[in-house]
């Protein structure tokens, strides 16, 4: 127990960064990005028996985490979330830092992506190679490489709209 | 105007998040875990103390027909029933296998769970009700021997009722209720499984 203990320590402080950037993303809102973060090391605490090392523990737990987002499926609190962050994101920015501002900018941005377009531009802007990334998605190399080109522009594009007004 | 660079430059200067430290996760597991076992046990006790005191009746009290025997039967098998799916709800809530799949399967996953549950609760629901219903209604035969003419018409026109209103009212609101909720998921998984399509 006290290894097992030691090793999700470990584990934690090493994908938590990532996990929360990811969540944070897909949910738009810092707070169910943490609920849904504690979720997905939950799983990873149940599961840790089970993983074989058939590939980094990084893309297994990266997968746990995509899944449990996707579960994440309340659709009508969703919407009404999305309305109140709008006016949260818009209040606190005139608290918070310059800096502070436009990251929360930016994922107000990432919000207003497609779901899977969400889940890999976070993994893109963390910097998790490529092939990881097709790995934890499912998608080939390929096609993935098509799809960030894409969303990476479409992205640019939002929040260079959302800097002019 | 910013270009990507610029932007991915941005995302590393964000804070680190002290919501959640490993430490509040492990207290969360193991209070999780304890919060579903106390639960399921309380269920299990109570249930186990109806279906003990029903079978007791059941056994010693002399009843003038067997329909009354028959309705206990029944409100008996609809208890044991409900334990069974109690303990079997528990057991599958601990079991995550799927959470290692694909996104595209695991979207597929949760469709098929999706509406799996939804033909359960809407099925069980129905059963539930209908056995409810005969099981009162045999009741009532053994009741005719020991009540008035007018307590057992009282009795009879409020059970139809409760029936009725049972049957044409809450139970197809509640099966509309979870079907408009299914169509709702449903339509938001086919829109997600698109998405992770290769």
């Amino acid at each position: 127990m006290a290894h097992k203990e030691a090793l999700f320590k470990e584990i934690f402080e090493k994908n938590n960064k990532r996990v929360y950037h990811l969540c944070y993303g897909y949910t738009g809102d810092s707070d169910a990005a943490d609920d849904l973060m504690q979720e997905t090391f939950i799983k990873v605490w149940q599961n840790l028996d089970k993983f074989r090392n058939q590939s980094q523990i990084s893309t297994w737990i990266y997968r746990i985490a995509v899944n449990t987002c996707l579960s994440h499926l309340r659709i009508e609190k969703r919407k009404a979330t999305d309305e109140i962050n709008d006016n949260i994101i818009e209040t606190k920015a005139e608290e918070t830092s310059n800096k502070q501002e436009q990251v929360d900018q930016l994922y107000k941005c990432i919000a207003q992506l497609e779901e899977n377009e969400r889940i890999i531009i976070t993994m893109v802007l963390d910097e998790i190679p490529y092939q990881e990334i097709a790995e934890i998605s499912g998608i080939s190399e390929g096609n993935l490489r098509v799809k960030i080109h894409r969303i990476k522009n479409k992205l640019t594009e939002i929040y260079n709209r959302h800097e002019r007004f | 105007m910013k270009d990507f660079n610029e932007l991915k430059q941005l995302w590393h200067v964000q804070p680190e998040n002290d919501g959640v430290s490993y430490r509040t996760i492990l207290q969360t597991i193991k209070q999780t875990k304890n919060k579903y076992t106390t639960k399921l046990l309380s269920h299990v006790i109570s249930i186990a103390i109806i279906i003990l005191i029903t079978s007791y009746i059941f056994i010693t009290v002399p009843f003038y027909t067997w329909t009354t025997q028959l309705s206990m039967f029944i409100v008996l098998i609809c208890l044991v029933y409900y334990l069974i799916i109690q303990v079997r709800d528990y057991r599958a809530i601990n079991r995550s296998e799927n959470l290692l799949d694909t996104p595209e399967s695991y979207i597929l996953y949760l469709q098929q769970y999706k509406q799996h549950r939804h033909h359960f609760n809407t099925q069980n629901y129905t059963i539930y009700t209908l056995c409810l219903s005969v099981a009162l209604a045999l009741y009532m035969i053994e009741m005719s021997f020991y009540v008035s003419r007018w307590v057992l018409i009282v009795f009879i026109v409020a059970a139809i009722a409760w029936f009725l209103l049972c049957y044409f009212i809450l139970m197809k609101v509640y099966i509309r209720k979870e079907s408009e909720k299914l169509e709702e998921l449903i339509h938001k998984l086919k829109d997600l499984k698109s998405q992770f399509t290769d």
